[in-house]
């Protein structure tokens, strides 16, 4: 440029390229910009895209194994706008006709409504939406939906539960867990084992079919984590059709349940009996009489009518002398002992469906006299196997559950001691050898139990009604790994029981082959001829004189001189599971 | 100079909205391919979903056991079925088990001795004794 330019044509020109620079400034920003724009960037365009999740609306239930128990199926549902319906008559018996459950009037109501939307059918089958499809009615369309459905059926339906029609849980652990199932898409992992659950499904039915019993329960429980394997009430249903069951199919008797379960509750009389050390497993008493209290007389129903040992009280199941070790104990110190043992509470399980214990109020002298025997006194079953869990391994196990994530903690207090879990793995064992439960003897298997049989209360008493007949087992009683209970409400005897309806007759050769069968699936190896002997060494033939003939007869006792803790302290920690498992 | 300048802005400008013109097409198609691949991907795993109830409802327990029992004669297995490795005795022991060593005690009796068994031997249910 000139050095002789007119200075404000130079300042001119400055100005002019300032502008031009801010300008082509500008002019590059904005191409940045649009650059930047036509570009998917990074994760918010990863956002945009993310796949249409194919996350079930509800997690998947799945037992211990993973197999399915509840999981959601796309099924179609059928809807009509009603004002693009041509003839809302011809097409109301048109779909009358394929819909399999709707009638014809109730089509026509809602074909010729004044709203857009009206649902004609919820949940139909492919063959009913072919049909549809196949009529070609304008107006009428689909629309694809999650439907819960249970591919097991009634196996677990108890457990389960169901969901209603908008898919929201109105039973079971779909209701208890509702929260966590729609939140969380991960499955949704049970303790239960569907083939153990099969199994005692398979066996409790046959026992309620050929004892033409009302109904049962069965519960096989994990004594080394608290875990529930298998848990069955019946009557059942299919949660797939939930809507047809009755009242009595949709009550769970495992946790619903309150009942009084007879010399079942034996067993926790002589733990406590024992543990307090008010009895010795070498004392026993006389059983020649009825016991009394006031206007109340208590007999035996296998009455001996002489002097019986503690180990025959337990095996032939006196009530005179359950009933005078729990006048000896005193009614404080039982109920210390049934709360430790969990049955004066609510169990805690987690089902919506959960009853409370039937606990005498006020607990009187002589409720502590018929609690001792089961009656008086109404438990559900879940409390039953969590109170023996307790009282054969002194420290129990985390309470029954059924949700492996989240399990219980460990119950902190033992319910008896060590020694006094020993003795009561060996009364078990002997009332299986020698006594009332001879017949859930497993061959194979070492296999401790004590029988229940309770009369039905009812208005007017206990008398003419049917019995509640049961058997709690553990199994291998030498390290019990595993506890059973079948309860069969009002069994009737057969030829094959010489007419017997007791839990000795009935409950416990279910019990047996329920043992038998899921041992092997478990992969719990046979007896070892050691463990046996180490009970067989403890029992003793003794002599009693009986009160009505005078003759002395032969009696069961414990060998007086023997330690029932083997091993050298090592007992506490191994009597249970938890040792089992590490061999 | 000024001249040069605009022709030279003016191309960068159209080859650049090429460019852009061709990015943009691209990844509208790319676009459109990753939503059919979600598509399909969605569909198959609401097959998948489909097929794992359709094998649920197959493999119910009970069902094979039926099946088991019809068409293959299985049965459920028995505890006697089930035998600890330590319980399996040794061939030499079976065999000398069936073996009798007949000797004349010094009362001048005699007496047949044969070894003593281990007790857990021969008893187990699932074991048949040597004769």
């Amino acid at each position: 440029m000139s050095p002789n330019v007119d200075p404000d044509v130079r300042l001119a020109r400055r100005r002019l390229r300032i502008v031009a620079a801010v300008f082509a400034m500008a002019l590059v920003g904005l191409g940045v910009r649009l650059v930047e724009l036509a570009l998917p960037s990074g994760e918010a365009a990863v956002a945009a895209n993310a796949p249409i999740s194919a996350r079930p609306r509800r997690a998947n239930i799945v037992d211990r194994n993973g197999d399915l128990i509840a999981t959601d199926y796309p099924k179609a549902s059928v809807f009509a706008d009603p004002a693009l319906v041509l003839d809302p008559a011809a097409s109301a018996r048109q779909l009358a006709a394929v819909l399999d459950g709707v009638s014809e009037a109730e089509l026509l109501a809602k074909l010729s409504g004044e709203r857009r939307f009206v649902w004609l059918k919820r949940h139909i089958t492919s063959a009913e939406q072919r049909a549809v499809v196949r009529l070609g009615l304008p107006g009428i369309h689909f629309r694809t939906e999650q439907h819960r459905i249970y591919p097991n059926g009634p196996l677990a339906a108890h457990l389960v539960g169901y969901v209603g029609v908008e898919n929201q849980g109105l039973a079971g652990i779909e209701r208890g867990l509702e929260d966590r199932l729609t939140d969380d898409p991960r499955d949704l992992v049970l303790t239960i084992d569907l083939g153990v659950q099969q199994t005692v499904r398979a066996e409790l039915l046959a026992a309620v079919t050929r004892f033409r019993a009302q109904g049962g329960s069965g519960i096989v429980l994990d004594l080394a984590t608290g875990e529930l394997l298998g848990m069955v009430s019946l009557p059942d249903f299919d949660p797939n059709r939930y809507q047809r069951a009755s009242r009595a199919q949709r009550f769970n008797r495992n946790s619903q349940g309150s009942y009084e379960l007879g010399s079942l509750f034996k067993l926790f009389t002589v733990a406590m009996a024992l543990d307090a050390g008010v009895v010795g497993m070498t004392d026993g008493y006389d059983a020649s009489r009825k016991f009394e209290m006031g206007r109340h007389r208590i007999d035996d129903y296998h009455a001996h009518r002489r002097w019986l040992s503690v180990p025959e009280i337990v095996a032939f199941s006196s009530n005179i002398g359950a009933a005078r070790m729990a006048d000896a104990l005193g009614g404080e110190a039982q109920r210390g002992y049934f709360r430790r043992m969990g049955l004066l509470d609510r169990h805690p399980i987690g089902l919506p469906e959960i009853g409370r214990p039937m606990v005498p109020d006020p607990w009187r002298p002589i409720n502590t006299i018929t609690a001792a025997y089961g009656h008086g006194i109404g438990v559900s079953p879940l409390q039953v196997v969590d109170a023996v869990a307790g009282a054969i391994c002194g420290q129990a196990p985390p309470s029954a559950h059924v949700v492996a994530e989240n399990p219980p903690p460990q119950r902190s207090t033992p319910v008896v001691s060590a020694e006094t879990a020993a003795r009561l793995r060996w009364l078990m064992w002997l009332t299986v050898a020698e006594g009332t439960g001879g017949q859930a003897d497993v061959p194979g298997y070492l296999v401790g139990g004590k029988t229940g049989s309770a009369d039905k209360a009812g208005p007017g008493g206990y008398r003419g009604r049917g019995i509640l007949a049961s058997f709690v087992a553990a199994f291998p009683i030498d390290r019990p790994r595993y506890v059973v209970l079948v309860i069969l409400d009002e069994p009737k005897g057969d030829a094959g029981t010489y007419g017997y309806s007791t839990g000795g007759w009935t409950a416990a050769p279910t019990v047996e082959r329920i043992i038998s069968r899921i041992g092997p699936l478990v992969g719990l190896p046979p007896v070892d001829p050691t463990a046996e002997q180490w009970f067989r060494d403890r029992l003793i033939m003794g002599q009693a004189q009986n009160g009505r003939t005078g003759q002395r007869e032969a009696s069961l006792a414990a060998a007086p001189n023997l330690s029932w803790l083997k091993g050298n302290g090592g007992e506490q920690a191994c009597a249970c599971g938890p040792c089992w498992v590490t061999g | 100079m000024t001249l040069k300048l605009g022709v030279a802005s003016i191309a960068i400008a159209v080859i650049g909205g090429c460019v852009l013109f061709a990015m943009k097409d691209q990844v509208r198609r790319l676009e459109g391919d990753l939503q059919s691949l979600h598509r399909a991907v969605r569909s198959e795993q609401i097959a998948v979903g489909r097929l794992k109830t359709e094998w649920a409802i197959l493999n119910q327990p009970g069902r094979i056991g039926r099946l088991a029992t019809a068409h293959v004669g299985l049965q459920p297995a028995q505890p006697g079925q089930i035998v600890r490795i330590g319980d399996i005795p040794l061939r030499t022991e079976m065999e000398l088990d069936s073996r009798r060593l007949q000797v004349v005690l010094p009362s001048g009796e005699e007496a047949s001795l044969r070894l003593k068994p281990r007790q857990q031997l021969f008893h187990h249910p699932g074991l048949n004794a040597p004769q």
